[in-house]
């Protein structure tokens, strides 16, 4: 490498690298051409008929061109060194600039947003397909045992990027906010484009399982928890005793749902907008002083109680939060056939080619929202990106397996 | 109360683990204390184990939801993998530079309680929370192995004390670190499919995961490749696991991560 002029065979690490500052080039002429603007990937077909000629060119290539010292070169691995550091790049600015949309942006700090959808990521995605791809032929053909393990993990990544790429033209999602008791068969994605689903949903029932409520010692003036002092935030249950600072708290009652009485204090009631409250007692250790009282984060309905503690700290109850939630729903599709189902988080629903996922509630109401809020996704090209993840978890298993075995260059320890 | 007797389980861990590395370092001195380093170092294990064991039933969940929860189980497979690197390559200085690794996480820990507290949000409520944490947990503490013998090999050759350099141990560990890293990454996008019903979104956290696994398949092509200068195989080992604890916890720290949903709770 060392001896070797630029461009004088085989080609090496410098023309790699010259190679992706040709593409950067072309890619910067390319952006002010569509004048920055991020890239509306081809939907289908589009997308398949590019997929194709894609595969039909690199198969030709690696058939009638495979020992041109070009073709080497593109399969080597300083080219693939070059596509990774070329790819890292990009992530890298990706995991430093915040990329939400800011309005007012333009020209090329637009575009240093949103790289995801940039010619720059186009071309550093192409020169790493090619790369990989090629390497990927010239090992599975003619294809040997001995090959399986590198192609699992190589074809592997190879596919996830071209059908990750090449399909997210094709997926869809669509926000459908139902409200309980009436048919919505409506969504719409964030470009409020809109559509009518081939079946209709129908909202039965929300529920949330809450886990206790926290309490926490605040400043006075303070204007957030300090979570960092010792046991501050601890769960409210019944008789558990904990020091936060110098006060002794005592969890003497806890009501997970209640209203306010002005006689009795806080009673516990199912009313629509019962709060959880906590009876609690203070001690202070340095001068004894005990103060008892109620504490409530409040509802809608229910006003939040603190305690005040010798005009230097306070204690307060947070907003529960939620174990799980989910929804009953009524789906009825076009043959008029009505079925229930339940859709949790982590838990979605198949129907007609989508996927129902449960993503939020009206979070001012809590439980007692009469709102769910679904996303309905569609990725028809989901199941080769699959075939990639498990390849590439085949691929892992085996270099996990094989480990020291590997080969390297005999001359590896010089330096 | 923070972790339950977290100090006693921290000295004992402590204690073991010097009283197993002094052992270790005198056992051509002393007859049967390669036996008793073994028993020590094991014991060390065994206590991590045991702290970890109890958190996970104290809390009605996995202890894997907190930066120190993870850092726990960190130390636990970073002393494990030390000890079998050690029996496997019979090279002492990485017992001890790795078990003075594993007493700083200890120490850290000791130095930064936690409030332990139930709650878990019902994203993480999934059968991929343990696997998906887990392997990557495993994968970091090869991984961090491999990071203290590129360093342990650097210092051989700007101080030229040894020519003899242990690249063979440092692949072994990448590989098996950068296995568990791609499975943790796929489990991960699985996961994230059946939550949010998108395997890839660019988040802060899933892109830093990314770079630290290009940087080890840069390590690993590096290695693959004729490249006779170990010095850049080194340093390309250590930066990428620099990269790895900006994903773990720098990214707490980046402003582009506010918005994250991989931000360690407090």
């Amino acid at each position: 490498m060392i001896n070797r002029k630029i461009f004088q065979k085989p080609w090496g690490y410098l023309e790699a690298f010259l190679l992706v500052i040709i593409l950067i080039a072309l890619a910067l002429i390319a952006e002010l051409l569509t004048d920055f603007k991020p890239i509306t990937l081809p939907n289908w077909p589009y997308n398949f008929r590019i997929a194709i000629s894609y595969i039909i060119l690199l198969v030709f290539v690696n058939l009638f061109y495979k020992n041109t010292p070009v073709i080497k070169w593109l399969s080597s691995i300083p080219t693939c060194i070059t596509a990774i550091i070329f790819f890292i790049t990009l992530s890298l600015a990706i995991g430093l600039v915040p990329h939400e949309d800011i309005p007012g942006k333009s020209g090329l700090m637009l575009s240093f947003s949103n790289l995801q959808r940039s010619w720059y990521f186009i071309a550093s995605a192409v020169y790493l397909l090619t790369s990989l791809g090629l390497v990927v032929l010239r090992r599975a053909l003619p294809l040997n045992k001995r090959n399986l393990g590198f192609l699992a993990n190589h074809f592997g990544l190879w596919l996830i990027i071209f059908a990750a790429s090449l399909g997210s033209g094709d997926r869809k999602s669509f926000q459908i906010n139902l409200e309980e008791g009436k048919p919505n068969q409506i969504g719409c994605n964030q470009e409020d484009v809109c559509i009518e689903f081939p079946f209709s949903l129908k909202l039965l029932n929300f529920h949330i399982d809450d886990f206790p409520a926290k309490v926490a010692l605040v400043k006075n003036g303070a204007d957030k928890i300090d979570t960092k002092i010792k046991n501050n935030l601890f769960l409210l249950e019944k008789n558990v005793e904990k020091e936060i600072k110098d006060y002794e708290i005592k969890v003497k009652e806890y009501l997970p749902l209640s209203v306010y009485d002005s006689v009795k204090g806080f009673v516990s009631s199912k009313d629509i907008g019962a709060a959880p409250a906590a009876l609690i007692s203070v001690r202070n250790k340095n001068n004894e002083i005990i103060i008892e009282g109620w504490i409530s984060c409040g509802s809608f309905k229910v006003k939040p109680a603190i305690i005040g503690l010798e005009d230097k700290y306070f204690l307060l109850m947070t907003n529960p939060d939620p174990k799980k939630f989910s929804s009953i729903i009524e789906i009825k599709s076009k043959n008029e056939k009505k079925i229930i189902k339940q859709i949790e988080v982590n838990r979605p629903l198949s129907i007609s080619g989508w996927k129902l996922y449960q993503m939020s509630y009206d979070l001012k109401m809590g439980r007692y929202s009469k709102i769910s809020i679904i996303d309905a996704i569609r990725d028809p090209w989901l199941p080769v990106v699959y075939l990639g993840f498990f390849l590439l978890i085949a691929g892992s298993i085996y270099l996990f397996w094989i480990g020291r075995n590997i080969r390297h260059d005999e001359n590896e320890n010089k330096f | 109360m923070g972790w339950i007797d977290f100090p006693i389980f921290a000295l004992l861990t402590t204690i073991f683990f010097i009283g197993g590395t002094l052992f270790a370092c005198l056992k051509k001195k002393i007859s049967q204390a390669k036996k008793y380093s073994d028993i020590y170092i094991l014991l060390g294990i065994l206590t991590q184990a045991i702290f970890i064991g109890i958190l996970w039933i104290i809390l009605n969940r996995p202890p894997l939801r907190t930066a120190g929860e993870t850092r726990l189980w960190y130390s636990f497979f970073l002393s494990l993998i030390i000890y079998f690197t050690y029996k496997r390559w019979n090279y002492l200085i990485v017992l001890i530079v790795g078990n003075l690794m594993v007493l700083g996480v200890v120490l850290f820990n000791y130095l930064h309680p936690e409030n332990y507290d139930k709650t878990l949000m019902p994203a993480l409520l999934s059968y991929w929370f343990v696997p998906h944490v887990i392997v990557y947990i495993i994968g970091y503490a090869f991984l961090g192995l491999s990071a203290i013998i590129a360093l342990i090999g650097l210092f051989q050759i700007y101080f030229s004390v040894c020519k003899y350099i242990i690249l063979e141990m440092a692949d072994n560990l990448a590989y098996f670190g950068y296995s568990c890293v791609t499975l943790g990454l796929v489990f991960g996008a699985l996961w994230a499919k059946e939550v949010w019903g998108n395997y890839w979104t660019w988040d802060p956290k899933e892109t830093w995961a990314l770079l630290t696994w290009m940087s080890y398949l840069i390590y690993i092509h590096l290695r693959k490749h004729k490249l006779n200068n170990t010095k850049t195989v080194l340093w390309t080992l250590f930066l990428a696991f620099v990269v790895l604890l900006v994903a773990w916890f720098g990214i707490n720290y980046l402003p582009s991560a506010q918005n994250s949903v991989h931000v360690y709770s407090n």
